[in-house]
């Protein structure tokens, strides 16, 4: 499980975006419950949760669009707030359905873009449009939902961002597009240094780019780790039972289904000895590999009994890549 | 030679590749010589993380079947021919250790399992 | 940042448009509403106040539209959060857009000058219309101000027009009572303090709309609402405040520290005051604790300063109680006022926003205004030489008026004067021409400078014409009866010459007139000969006597006897006529060096006679004595006459003008009456 303390080796390592318990409150709901999160550098980090999460909170506030009610952070070693200015110069974002001003042509969003940051690089820009058949000519309003997002990638990555932020970019997308924009993602991994932050709730295709993984539910980050990680770590343990009593699960397990003659449950600490452990009582132990999906559910069905207090003692700590 | 890869799967998606390159070998459809893609178009073409895909070449070239020509990509390494032969084998093998061991759970004795295998050999052969 | 400001010029403004259409409808439906009035306006003054309307109507438009969707457009449309995204600063962003605002705001303002001029000729003559670019400028900047910060505030852009104009209505309605009852007495009095007033809060309405962007959140919260209106409202009460402040201890109004009293009519034996059955005295109070100005035109005291606090105090003589307060305008030379001589009513003629005269009548006795008051124009022209009947039934004064006409089919404008005769709730009952002028007929001279005074009966009134054409007009009737004209008896005109008719006065029982004149050999020449008359004549015309030809300085009625004052070279003789004489007799003799202020006539038919240094008295046989008490002697030097009241006490101030008294001049004593 995340914990929700500051590390002091988080120095040593690299990261482009460090948050401390960023909290963010709107009248009485908490959108962002003590959000401690780290995404490395060259990294492809995506957040998951559900509907009203706080996701979009948190890009929001990585971008000072609005303001943390408490809490801090930074960003490619910016303080977020203080120097947000400095933090948009060296990033770039896509919202989900993020509308733009419809009379201009894409063109003229990709010079009224170049002008606001240093460096430019049209010839990217232009290598996001064309394989889709965007002319720079046409105007904004003109293009479907999946040109748009693509056409906002274009110029989101104009400017060579260190880190591009992708907000829900993928929803109601058609398959096409999607590829297409993962295609540009991943595309933009290429250059040294580059990292990206998706959020949404596709999950399958953040389970083939992502290489970190965090899950917010209800404003709460209860799990950071590698993708690898998480796979290694969760896990679905079958124990079959044809005759004696019913075996004793651990007492995290999750999503528990007893059976008559087996019992199934998900253990977020999986090590081999777990599973000879429970072998050793003579029956016989299966483990299976759980989709990201199916570890989302498990996990987000139980986050509402974890308690914000802090780690169980026997939880594996938060690993970077 | 796209592949498809399923990243539900139980397999790392890094192994399921490099899983169809090593099919590929053995089955002579990657001969030495032949020039992969690069990790770039590699991940560009499969949608996947260029770490992963880096790691595909890293492990396959750390096991002999990919050599690296400075400046000019990636390629199937002479090698591999030699290996594709044991590479065969060490696939079957593993294939058929699974089915020994799934065979044995459910029960099977192993005269039982042997004489599966019979008939499915017979079965090949008469096709 | 400065994408973002090109942005603004190419983004498709469609408010602008809709303002430019709208405002030049308004000026075309304003201009053809207004048609016939535009004709008739030759006053260059009201040709400015005309066109700075036109044009802040239609440019006032033009910037509030266009300005309306600054931000609450990017709101609108969902685009903020994109903007704001950008690396570029809040407070750049605002500053930006509001730079852009701003261009477009005044290029589309100055572009409608153009059809505003092809609606307007008279904007593109008339060269004083610049003199209100600066009002224009800052109404146009205020009115930016005001829209920018409400744009910030609100999402939709029909909220942020609803808002401003609520806002800017509230702002001119304010504006307007604080001129009509609290500026007068802080010395607002034109539109240039108004300009002051709303560059002041320029500022505040654009540095809460540049605080309530950046610190506010990306939707509109209430906390970002509260934080607008509430940065609003302090900015502006510190501004008001302070200005508050500052006006008022620059031009508080002192009552113990008057400085300068002016005393403008006082009332004798006819007055009767409602408020305490004595008569009242009328002074102008000047509040302004700034360094005096001796007016040497008027002899009198004032204090300077750029706005002249004024007051005009109506006090009651028996109790020296404040029986009415009114703030003057500035130009106190060319205001009168009167109090109607039964003590009921007060008219005041004051100069207005533009240089247009008001007349404004008080009920004393209720305190409230029953005619006039508001800044509108009366009667078409100026007004002035207000004088009240005898008996108060009727008010009159002249009125110089412009009206339209048509000559050889063209529209002209025809000047005239005339004496309109009013009651004091305003009603004209009576309008006695004097002289108009038409592209046909020009007046002749002497029509132009018409004498004219009330008979004592209150009904009728008697004009005099430079020529000495007397006339007497009754109220209630239509005709003017002759009264007399030239020649005069027992003097030959000689070639060339002409009379010059200038005073007008009726004896107190109504029997006489007598008129006093010199011959001229031309209009605008000093008379070359040593000719002066001055004859009194029946009211009904009968008789005419020529009872002087000496240059008299004063001319007094005490019953039905006439004092006159004549200057030899050596000395102030005062001469006496009576009905059945048939010249005037020398009385008595003052010596040449006590200037005379003031003749009076007492009660009991003796002439008081008030030098600038002592007073003399003229009894009912002519005899003159000095007044015996040594401290009348000296009371002359240092106070200035103003009139008698009931009791035959002399109302007087002192030459500094800071106090009025009463003097006995039986008895000498003094009595110090206000403050």
């Amino acid at each position: 499980m995340s914990d929700h303390g500051i590390r002091s080796e988080a120095v040593t390592e690299n990261y482009a975006v460090v948050t401390h318990t960023l909290t963010r409150r709107f009248g009485r709901k908490l959108a962002l419950d003590s959000v401690s999160a780290r995404v490395s550098v060259g990294s492809i980090y995506g957040l998951m949760g559900p509907n009203g999460a706080g996701k979009t909170t948190f890009i929001r506030c990585l971008l000072n669009l609005i303001n943390p009610t408490s809490g801090s952070g930074t960003v490619l070693g910016h303080d977020m707030v203080r120097d947000s200015v400095a933090v948009r110069r060296r990033i770039g974002h896509v919202a989900a359905l993020q509308p733009l001003w419809e009379w201009m042509t894409v063109r003229e969003l990709a010079n009224f873009m170049a002008g606001c940051y240093p460096r430019w690089d049209q010839e990217a820009v232009k290598a996001v449009l064309s394989p889709v058949g965007i002319d720079p000519n046409d105007k904004i309003e003109e293009l479907s939902r999946g040109q748009r997002t693509l056409a906002a990638l274009a110029v989101a990555i104009g400017h060579q961002p260190e880190l591009l932020l992708l907000d829900e970019a993928l929803t109601g997308l058609d398959p096409i597009s999607r590829r297409e924009v993962l295609r540009n993602v991943i595309d933009v991994m290429h250059a040294e240094n580059r990292t990206v932050l998706i959020t949404g709730q596709d999950i399958a295709d953040m389970e083939r780019i992502c290489d970190h993984v965090g899950f917010l539910i209800k404003g709460k980050l209860f799990w950071e780790s590698t993708l690898d990680d998480l796979k290694a770590r969760v896990k679905r343990i079958r124990i079959e039972h044809p005759s004696g009593p019913q075996p004793q699960v651990p007492v995290n397990a999750l999503r528990v289904e007893r059976a008559a003659r087996e019992t199934e449950f998900t253990v977020t600490d999986f090590t081999r000895d777990l599973v000879e452990s429970l072998a050793a009582q003579g029956r016989r132990v299966e483990m299976l590999d759980l989709s990201l999906e199916d570890i989302f559910v498990d996990l987000a069905s139980a986050s509402g009994g974890l308690s914000a207090a802090g780690p169980s003692a026997n939880a594996p700590m938060k690993v970077s890549a | 030679m796209l592949n498809s890869i399923d990243p539900k799967s139980a397999m790392p998606i890094y192994l399921q590749i490099i899983g169809q390159i090593r099919r590929q070998v053995a089955a002579g459809v990657l001969a030495p010589g032949d020039q992969l893609p690069s990790v770039r178009e590699l991940a560009a073409q499969l949608i996947i993380n260029p770490n992963t895909a880096a790691r595909v070449y890293r492990d396959l070239e750390r096991d002999g079947l990919l050599e690296t020509r400075r400046g000019q990509g990636t390629y199937i390494s002479p090698t591999a021919a030699a290996l594709a032969e044991s590479e065969r084998k060490s696939l079957v093998s593993e294939g058929m250790a699974e089915v020994v061991g799934e065979a044995r759970s459910l029960g099977l004795s192993d005269d039982a399992i042997l004489k599966l295998f019979r008939e499915a050999l017979g079965r090949r052969r008469s096709e | 940042m400065r994408s973002v400001f090109a942005k603004e010029f190419r983004q498709n403004h469609l408010l602008v448009w809709v303002g430019f259409l709208l405002s030049a409808a308004i000026a075309v439906l304003y201009w053809a509403w207004t048609r016939n009035y535009v004709k008739t306006i030759q006053d260059e003054r009201d040709l400015n106040a005309f066109c700075g309307i036109i044009v802040l109507l239609t440019t006032g438009v033009v910037v509030l539209v266009s300005t309306a969707g600054l931000f609450s457009i990017e709101t609108t449309r969902g685009t903020l959060p994109f903007l704001l995204g950008l690396p570029v600063s809040r407070a750049r962003i605002w500053l930006a857009k509001g730079l852009a605002g701003l261009a477009i705001a005044i290029s589309s303002a100055l572009l409608l000058i153009v059809p505003t001029s092809l609606v307007l000729p008279q904007i593109v003559k008339e060269i004083h219309f610049l003199l209100y670019l600066p009002d224009i400028v800052t109404g146009v900047l205020f009115l930016f101000s005001v829209t920018l910060f409400c744009s910030t505030v609100f999402q939709r852009v029909i909220s942020v027009l609803l808002v401003t104009v609520i806002m800017l209505a509230v702002v001119l309605i304010g504006e307007a009572l604080f001129l009509n009852s609290v500026a007068p007495i802080l010395g607002y009095d034109d539109l240039f303090d108004f300009t002051l007033l709303s560059l002041f809060l320029v500022p505040a309405f654009l540095l809460a709309s540049l605080f309530t962007f950046s610190r506010g959140e990306l939707l509109m919260t209430r906390r970002k609402w509260g934080l607008a209106v509430f940065s609003l409202l302090v900015g502006i009460l510190v501004v008001g405040f302070a200005l508050y402040g500052v006006r008022s201890w620059m031009y508080r109004y002192q009552r113990s520290g008057v400085k300068a009293l002016e005393a403008i009519s006082l009332h004798g034996p006819f007055a009767r005051s409602a408020v305490g059955g004595e008569p009242v005295l009328s002074l102008a109070v000047a509040g302004s604790p700034a360094p005096f100005q001796r007016d040497t035109d008027h002899g009198w005291v004032r204090g300077g300063g750029p706005y002249r606090s004024r007051h005009l105090v109506v006090i009651d003589l028996k109790t020296g109680r404040e029986a009415l307060v009114l703030p003057l305008r500035k130009n106190p030379g060319e205001r009168e006022a009167d109090a109607s001589p039964d003590g009921r009513f007060y008219a005041q003629i004051s100069q207005g926003v533009f240089g247009e005269r008001r007349l404004s009548i008080w009920d004393l006795r209720s305190r409230r205004l029953v005619h006039g008051g508001m800044p509108k124009r009366l009667y078409g022209g100026e007004i002035y030489g207000l004088d009240w009947s005898p008996k108060g039934d009727f008010l009159a004064l002249n009125v110089h008026y412009r009206r339209p006409a048509r000559a050889n089919g063209r529209g002209v404008m025809v000047d005239g004067e005339s004496i309109y005769v009013m009651r004091p709730n305003g009603d004209v009952v009576k309008q006695i021409p004097l002289w108009e002028a038409t592209p046909e007929r020009e007046p002749d001279v002497y029509s132009y400078f018409v004498r004219w005074t009330w008979a004592p009966d209150g009904i009728s009134l008697y004009t005099m014409r430079l020529d000495g054409h007397i006339l007497r007009h009754r109220v209630s009737d239509g005709e003017a009866q002759k009264v007399w004209q030239p020649p005069v008896p027992d003097v030959s005109l000689p070639k060339g010459y002409f009379w010059w008719f200038n005073q007008l006065i009726v004896s107190p029982d109504g029997r006489w007139l007598v008129i006093r004149g010199v011959a001229r050999t031309r209009p605008q020449t000093e008379s070359s000969k040593n000719l002066s008359v001055t004859l009194v004549i029946s009211s009904d015309g009968s008789r005419a006597v020529l009872i002087s030809r000496d240059i008299a300085t004063d001319l007094v009625w005490s019953g039905d006897r006439l004092f006159l004052t004549l200057f030899s070279r050596s000395s102030l003789s005062v001469h006496r006529w009576q009905p059945g004489e048939d010249r005037a007799v020398p009385v008595a003799t003052l010596p040449l060096n006590p200037a005379i202020q003031k003749i009076a006539s007492l009660e009991d038919g003796s002439l008081l006679i008030w030098g600038q240094k002592q007073a003399y008295l003229v009894d009912q046989r002519g005899k003159l004595a000095p007044l015996a008490d040594p401290r009348m002697r000296n009371l002359p030097h240092d106070y200035w006459f103003l009139g008698l009241d009931s009791e035959g006490r002399v109302i007087a101030k002192n030459l500094r003008g800071t106090e009025i008294a009463a003097i006995d001049i039986k008895t000498g004593q003094l009595t110090k009456l206000y403050p």
